[in-house]
């Protein structure tokens, strides 16, 4: 091959590559913008303080849904985060050997994993024997999802503090349990937190789960014990819908899902460089 | 005083969770085994090979549905793996240096994007145009193929796919560009020295050495886009049936869960969906399993 | 007095035999030095006085290591007890990141919930950083973080946090190692001074330097202690062939 035909691939693979990107940029861009259009129009007031109304009545809003949303993720973080987080620090901070092989394998492992079949798990264990669908089964198929992220996140982070950072702990007598607590976790809290916000802004966007596990709810509910409204399934339920309204309402929903998605992501992503700052 | 029991406390409420995550898989696979017996012993090898799904008649075949999340995934796969190839090349060899973190960092939104946004964008926005443009273009083309027969109805196996390709490229793209961005450096020069051009040094060295967690990366997406459920739901057209064109609409394993899960009342019929369940999880444990398995395995050795 | 007193000292890393059957002991209120090539295992032993060598992965030790009368390795013994009365400097700076200056001095307390009034954290924390040496250069900036200071500061800033809970022992873990020539001769100074109040134990790398500032030089080689004495002597006149080889640089 003549090097003037090597010269000549070689702009055309490059070439190539860079158009990759701009496909996949482009598809961010026309998804979200999409989102955007159709959904602004339809923002008003009365969606974030209103119930919703029966289909063919104009009006109305998906407050419960939002608020059934936070309910959700509140509940899931309070379980997901302390448990992820204890299973990162079995991981870096005692040498349990295979049980620490296990337990970084299937954090590997769900990290990925279809969170559908976790909300059909969930089902079996918490909506069968409660007889009902409920706010804390939809919270416990979240923090599920969220267990494995939150765990390697926090592997990720307690692993970048140094050891001598531990040792000058010990040194000064500190048991290690509060070394941990106080010294290792604090030192590697930024990147906990990032952790903890995509996370977050993972399982706010779960709609699968939460089908078969909190199901719906068109009223206020504040019980853990009771089925409650979401934003995705809302948004699912009105989007496959055949009413206009309810579509224009779904496109409303999913530009504030997408906002508070993003801005975590992005704030999230902000702190993270933050990394090390003292 | 006594040896401190706060630490003791605390490295036993550790091993507790780690415990936890471990108990937690197996009673996931347990109770899915248990609710699926009823329909392994009713139906056997068959629930596999059947076609029907009828609850009218109380009989229920996966056949349909583990087709059309094969197709739909390897579809997926064939259109995002170059693609992402492509991406993670460009950020990891191309990209200034200045600007990499920012171009990842769009890549990831991509896949930050929740699965119901894809979902809504499939069934309004690329359903319509592959009714009207994509699928007639590409009949026009490749008719001939009986992969493009018939009229082109918007939703089906290729709306279906391309939808997941587009989720899977941030997976498959990230992975790939941390794994070429630990080729080493010399590696490169070396090939430089040797009067490569710069496409050839990508080709030749860097993709040869990464080779392997490449293709975990890619066996890695395949497995997402098996389990993925709600935006491939929307667009599959849930239509009980096989057919090799892809403009047909069928189901896939999470959208027959999605759809029927919550009208399930016989126990037969629960039972035959937990079967599927049953099937997406051993698949997609195994594929994520052997894929995670390689790549930590690799970590490990460097 | 005898502060310090190891008897039978074997320790391992996984397979390896890195401390064998050392017998020695070390005086109140004396500075001594260990001294050794790289390998030799003087750091491990240095870690072995605050049970800080059983932390790491695969580490085992065998044998006794007595403060005053308590042998320190007796199985009801809390190492966390041990190591309050025992404090430590190690290679690099090694500041609390996400604490002020002056929480890193009373991290001691801080750490261990223990309450102190206002005036006695000040008094604590001006007493530290004088001992020290470092008062009058930080005095104005305690409430910065540490990485506003340089290399030898915060060095002189972990000696003030470790005798901030007045340990009756002061481990020093080649505590200049990564310092320049200036901030090494401030810190020989501040160990020269704190002879007074606390017996040291230091280990370095820098022959040099366990000249200057130790009544006692060990020498160890392979795991094993080779010569101990008066510093004077050990420099001037050893004992042992290994001894004067390595003094005089023919290998190490």
């Amino acid at each position: 091959m003549s090097y003037r035909t090597r010269k000549i691939i070689n702009r055309i693979m490059l070439t190539i590559s860079v158009i990759t990107f701009l496909i996949g940029s482009f598809f961010l861009f026309w998804i979200l913008g999409d989102v955007f259009l159709k959904g602004i129009r339809y923002i008003n007031f009365s969606l974030f303080v209103e119930l919703p109304k029966p289909p063919g009545v104009l009006g109305g809003g998906v407050a419960n849904a939002i608020v059934g949303t936070l309910i959700l993720t509140i509940v899931a973080s309070l379980i997901g985060v302390p448990i992820g987080m204890m299973i990162a620090i079995a991981i870096t901070e005692y040498h349990l050997g295979k049980l620490a092989w296990w337990s970084k394998f299937l954090t590997e492992v769900l990290t990925s994993f279809p969170t559908l079949i976790i909300g059909v798990f969930v089902y079996t264990i918490i909506v069968i024997p409660m007889k009902t669908f409920s706010a804390l089964a939809g919270s416990i198929a979240l923090s599920i999802i969220m267990l494995p992220v939150i765990a390697k996140s926090t592997e990720e982070s307690l692993k970048m503090v140094p050891i001598s950072v531990r040792e000058a702990a010990y040194a000064l007598g500190v048991p290690k349990w509060k070394t941990i607590l106080r010294v290792v976790i604090p030192s590697a809290s930024s990147g906990i937190v990032t952790g903890i916000m995509i996370a977050v802004a993972r399982v706010m966007g779960e709609t699968a789960p939460l089908l078969f596990t909190s199901f719906n709810n068109v009223y206020w509910s504040f019980s853990l014990t009771k089925p409650i409204g979401s934003l995705t399934v809302t948004i699912f339920n009105y989007a496959t819908s055949p009413y206009d309204d309810w579509r224009n309402k779904a496109f409303a929903s999913a530009l504030v899902l997408a906002a508070i998605i993003l801005i975590l992501n992005i704030i999230a992503r902000i702190y993270a460089s933050k990394k090390g700052k003292h | 005083m006594s040896k401190n029991i706060g630490d003791k406390i605390f490295k036993g409420l550790a091993i507790f969770a780690s415990l936890l995550l471990i108990l937690l898989v197996i009673s996931l696979f347990l109770s899915l085994v248990i609710y699926s017996i009823p329909s392994i012993k009713k139906f056997g090898f068959k629930f596999l090979i059947d076609k029907i799904w009828d609850p009218v008649a109380d009989k229920y075949g996966a056949l349909p549905a583990i087709y059309g999340t094969l197709v739909t995934s390897f579809l997926a796969l064939l259109i995002a793996f170059p693609i992402s190839i492509g991406i993670a090349i460009f950020i990891s060899e191309l990209a200034p240096i200045f600007l990499k973190r920012l171009f990842s960092f769009i890549i990831e939104l991509l896949g930050a994007i929740p699965s119901l946004i894809y979902g809504m964008w499939g069934l309004f926005v690329l359903a319509p145009l592959v009714q009207l443009k994509i699928g007639p273009f590409i009949q026009k083309i490749l008719g001939f193929l009986p992969f493009f027969q018939g009229y082109p109805m918007g939703v089906g196996y290729l709306t279906a796919g391309i939808i997941l390709s587009i989720m899977i490229i941030p997976t498959i793209s990230s992975l790939s560009r941390e794994i070429l961005m630990a080729v080493p450096i010399d590696q490169r020069e070396a090939g430089y020295a040797l009067g490569m051009t710069k496409w050839e040094v990508i080709s030749k060295v860097v993709l040869g050495n990464a080779r392997s967690g490449i293709f975990a990366a890619g066996i890695l997406g395949l497995g997402r886009a098996l389990g993925e459920a709600v935006a491939v739901t929307m667009v599959i057209g849930n239509f009980h049936d096989i057919s090799i064109s892809l403009f047909s609409p069928g189901v896939t394993i999470t959208s027959v869960i999605i759809n029927q899960f919550a009208e399930a009342t016989g126990e037969l019929k629960l039972s035959a969906l937990m079967e599927l369940a049953l099937i997406l999880f051993l698949t997609t444990f195994l594929i994520m399993g052997f894929a995670r398995y390689y790549i930590l395995k690799r970590i490990v050795k460097e | 007095m005898d502060k310090i007193r190891v008897e039978n000292l074997n320790a391992w890393f996984g397979f390896m035999h890195v401390l064998k059957n050392i017998n020695l002991s070390f005086k109140e209120k004396y500075i001594s030095a260990i001294i050794g090539p790289s390998g030799c295992g003087k750091t491990t032993l240095l870690r072995c006085f605050n049970r800080l060598h059983e932390l790491s992965p695969g580490a085992r030790v065998e044998g006794k290591i007595f403060l005053d009368d308590l042998n320190i390795y007796e199985k009801d013994v809390d190492p966390v007890i041990v190591r309050r009365r025992i404090g430590m400097v190690f290679q690099r700076p090694n500041l609390f990141s996400n604490m002020t200056i002056y929480d890193n001095v009373i991290a001691g307390y801080i750490l261990n919930n223990k309450r102190l009034s206002k005036a006695e954290k000040d008094e604590i924390v001006e007493g530290s950083l004088r001992l020290a040496g470092i008062w009058e250069e930080v005095k104005n900036r305690l409430r910065e973080y540490p990485s506003s200071l340089s290399g030898g500061q915060q060095q002189r800033v972990c000696i003030a946090r470790a005798l901030a809970v007045q340990p009756e022992v002061l481990l020093m873990d080649e505590p200049t190692s990564a310092l320049d020539p200036i901030s090494t001769y401030r810190i020989e100074e501040t160990i020269r001074e704190l002879k007074k109040e606390v017996t040291i134990i230091i280990v370095t790398h820098n022959m040099q330097q366990a000249a200057r500032v130790s009544d006692e030089t060990v020498f160890m080689y392979l795991g094993e202690v080779i010569e101990i004495g008066p510093t004077a002597e050990i420099f001037t006149n050893p004992k042992k062939k290994l001894t004067e080889e390595y003094i005089t640089g023919k290998f190490g």
